[in-house]
């Protein structure tokens, strides 16, 4: 049966899982997208990892904070606490000693999986530092946190305008300088947080 | 000894105020390019990491 009314407005989100998903010639890579597609037992994991086959297939460029890579730690440091502990708070049980030898090991292969991931991508790195004095506007006009607004400062400081973002909380960002790009699953919600944004 | 020279920066600041960055003067092309063995790598990465544990990858796990 044919979808009744009007389509939905897009305001510039779109599902790269999509199968008419156009992929741009280069894109910002979030954090949440890359950590999904690494980590093989996460909800979003198959779409996340066919998305960075195709940004090697098709020669896109991919460009990221260096806090990425942080973030990226930050994760598997905490998925080897949820390993050990399912059920307590991570903040709680952040330092037991018990969980730093796993932790280790998932860290390695986490390090060694990214250099993979890299040597099939044509990428390019933004530094912190070097987007640093965007930030507090960013937190100010859009009430980021402070790390989102390094993602952000760094698209807008790219002057790149594609994201592949799995968080929502970016369609605070006006399309025109944000088109965001995340899975099927997360598309309808977006595009409803843009819509409350007023864009 | 002449002081040490200062690493020269790679922003700059557009005409609406902005920091800009250069990226496209440093891009890292990729080093494995053929299909069949790109593939191979994809998925050894995005399948090497085993445990049955689960985090909300947008909040990091912080939650």
């Amino acid at each position: 049966m044919a979808p009744r009314g009007r389509p939905p407005l897009p305001r510039g989100v779109f599902a790269f899982d999509a199968h008419d998903w156009r992929q741009p010639d280069a894109v910002l890579l979030d954090t949440s997208v890359v950590a999904e597609a690494l980590l093989p037992n996460q909800p979003e994991h198959a779409p996340c990892a066919a998305v960075m086959n195709r940004l090697a297939e098709e020669k896109t460029t991919v460009i990221f904070s260096r806090l990425l890579e942080i973030e990226l730690w930050e994760a598997v440091f905490n998925l080897a606490l949820r390993a050990r502990h399912p059920r307590k708070d991570t903040r709680r049980i952040r330092y037991d000693s018990r969980v730093r030898r796993r932790a280790a090991r998932l860290l390695a292969g986490a390090q060694e999986s990214w250099n993979d991931l890299l040597d099939t991508l044509a990428w390019s790195r933004i530094e912190i530092d070097e987007v640093a004095p965007e930030v507090p506007k960013l937190m100010q006009e859009y009430g980021f946190q402070s790390y989102d607004a390094v993602h952000a400062a760094t698209l807008l400081s790219s002057e790149v305008t594609d994201f592949l973002t799995r968080d929502g909380g970016f369609a605070a960002l006006p399309p025109t300088v944000a088109t965001l790009h995340t899975t099927q699953a997360r598309l309808v919600s977006t595009r409803a947080r843009r819509r409350r944004a007023g864009y | 000894m002449a002081a040490k020279r200062q690493k020269s920066t790679r922003r700059a600041v557009s005409r609406n105020g902005r920091v800009t960055v250069d990226w496209r003067s440093r891009i890292h092309q990729p080093t494995i390019t053929d299909p069949k063995k790109r593939k191979e790598t994809i998925d050894r990465a995005t399948s090497r990491i085993k445990t049955d544990a689960q985090i909300d990858t947008i909040t990091l796990g912080r939650d």
